[in-house]
């Protein structure tokens, strides 16, 4: 299935490459914590990667409803709430197959494995920290004990993330993003 | 497992262990990551774009700031009794506390006491306080490490002639530096190391009040004197009152009843009565109506002390018998 990137991505269009900002729209995420990574080469095969860090933060409005806003992680505590928003941007003419996201998890953040979301069709697969090698997806995922037997994993026990795209189309911008919980 | 266009719910987040206060699922609290961490994650990215695989990666970086939590309480749950009849006269009461900061925090620990009480090495109605068995000044400095939890004891001497009353002690432990007492919380900026301190407690949290109650000894004692007799040949060593009215007449018989009661919370113990027969009146003897005390007498002194312990709201009997000279 696929899907194409018509959604409002008003963070990740924050660190897409200073050329591209006028066709994508204003970078309204002024807070957004973000790098690009380096250029691959000159000229439009370049695939800009940003990753940008939220904390996301419950509100309520006037009317009582309860919101959930992101904000820059300018102080972070345990036990918040920290959202991952990785923005991919093809601006060549050529599509790009194949891609593969690797994350490793930090071992002061639990991600929540339910929580991917983005606006292209992909496959996520976890691996634990005991077996930093073997993706699998959650549901399948085990870690090995002692005593030769496995039990099912939890997120306490994820070490690594990988997210699988099968194709981003020529101009395409997608974004992948997920939360995690400091510890 | 596929996703696509998924709608961003926090509804995952319920799996992970720590809430927003640090604690866990189960109810208590952790510590969470130590201030200070950086937290920097990479992402790297491969593609393929004909027959050619490249690759990128970006990063973002973020640190983890200072939360200050704390848990004080006692171990007592009621009030500790402190009889002082037994002669003991100093109680140490203990104060559980925790750091459930991410850091190491200096705390201002204050002791509330009693009215009348004052801090000192020695003296009725003073107190100390101890952190692990080290002595600290009322309002002094603790440092202590994340999750450490100091033993903290204040030592309160009474006096001996207190009454029977609840003395409660207050043991509050707050982080050094500025925050809003109203709210408990603050923000405050850390400087260079690029962290930001939250004091996520709530009062409730940092103040624990032990309490002792107090029960001593009260004597009120009474004395009166009766003619038992006045017939010459009456023995007044043992004979039983003759009753009716007897005239106070050289060589008539009396007897002075002295009646000890002990009106206090706790009983009395040591108990000796001594009296000394006036001029113009002859000691005979004496004795007390269930052998309480034991009685000697020395010319015109008796000395009555007493076999066991006077217990709180009752009383005894002391009878010494003499002759008008």
């Amino acid at each position: 299935m696929r899907h194409e990137s018509n959604m409002t991505l008003p963070f990740a269009r924050a660190c897409a490459p200073a050329g591209k900002r006028a066709r994508l729209g204003l970078a309204s995420a002024a807070l957004a914590l973000c790098l690009s990574g380096p250029a691959l080469a000159e000229g439009d095969d370049e695939i800009a990667v940003t990753l940008e860090t939220f904390k996301l933060v419950e509100t309520v409005d006037d009317d009582g409803q309860t919101r959930t806003e992101r904000v820059a992680p300018d102080t972070v505590l345990p036990g918040d709430r920290i959202l991952y928003s990785i923005a991919l941007d093809n601006p060549g003419e050529e599509p790009a197959s194949d891609l593969s996201l690797d994350l490793p998890i930090h071992e002061a953040l639990v991600v929540a494995p339910d929580s991917f979301t983005g606006s292209v069709a992909f496959e996520v697969t976890f691996a634990v920290r005991m077996a930093p090698e073997d993706y699998l997806t959650f549901p399948e995922l085990v870690v090995p004990l002692d005593d030769g037997s496995t039990r099912p994993a939890t997120p306490e026990d994820l070490g690594a993330v990988r997210v699988s795209i099968a194709e981003l189309s020529a101009l395409e911008t997608a974004f992948v993003e997920y939360e995690a919980n400091v510890r | 497992m596929r996703y696509s266009n998924l709608k961003l719910t926090g509804a995952a987040m319920a799996l992970l262990m720590t809430t927003a206060t640090g604690a866990l699922a189960d109810g208590s609290k952790s510590v969470g990551t130590m201030a200070g961490t950086t937290i920097e994650n990479t992402v790297s990215v491969t593609f393929s774009r004909g027959s050619a695989e490249v690759s990128t990666t970006a990063s973002a970086t973020f640190h983890v700031d200072r939360k200050i939590d704390m848990i004080m309480d006692t171990p007592h749950e009621t009030a500790v009794a402190l009889d002082l009849g037994e002669g003991t006269f100093t109680q140490t009461l203990d104060f559980n506390f925790t750091n459930y900061s991410n850091a190491e925090v200096d705390f201002t620990i204050s002791v509330d006491a009693p009215a009348g009480f004052s801090e000192a090495a020695e003296g009725d109605d003073t107190y100390q306080v101890f952190v692990d068995g080290a002595l600290i000044s009322n309002d002094g400095t603790i440092t202590v490490a994340a999750n450490a939890a100091p033993e903290i004891e204040v030592r309160a001497r009474f006096a001996p002639d207190s009454d029977d009353v609840t003395r409660t002690f207050t043991v509050t432990a707050a982080p050094t530096g500025a925050f809003d007492e109203a709210t408990g919380r603050d923000i405050t900026l850390a400087g260079a190391d690029n962290m930001n301190t939250l004091h996520l407690f709530v009062a409730a949290d940092q103040t624990a009040s032990a309490s002792v109650d107090l029960t001593s000894p009260l004597l009120t004692a009474s004395k009166s004197v009766a003619v038992i007799s006045d017939d010459a040949d009456f023995n007044c060593a043992s004979g039983e009152a003759a009753g009716g009215s007897q005239a106070a007449i050289p060589g008539a018989c009396i007897e002075y009843t002295i009646t000890v009661n002990n009106t206090g919370g706790a009983a009395m113990r040591n108990l000796s009565v001594s009296d000394t027969m006036p001029a113009n009146v002859t000691l005979v003897g004496a004795y007390s109506d269930d052998e309480f005390f034991n009685v000697s007498t020395n010319g015109a002194e008796v000395t009555a002390e007493a076999t066991g312990s006077l217990t709180s709201n009752t009383s005894r009997v002391l009878r010494i018998r003499a002759t008008i000279d």
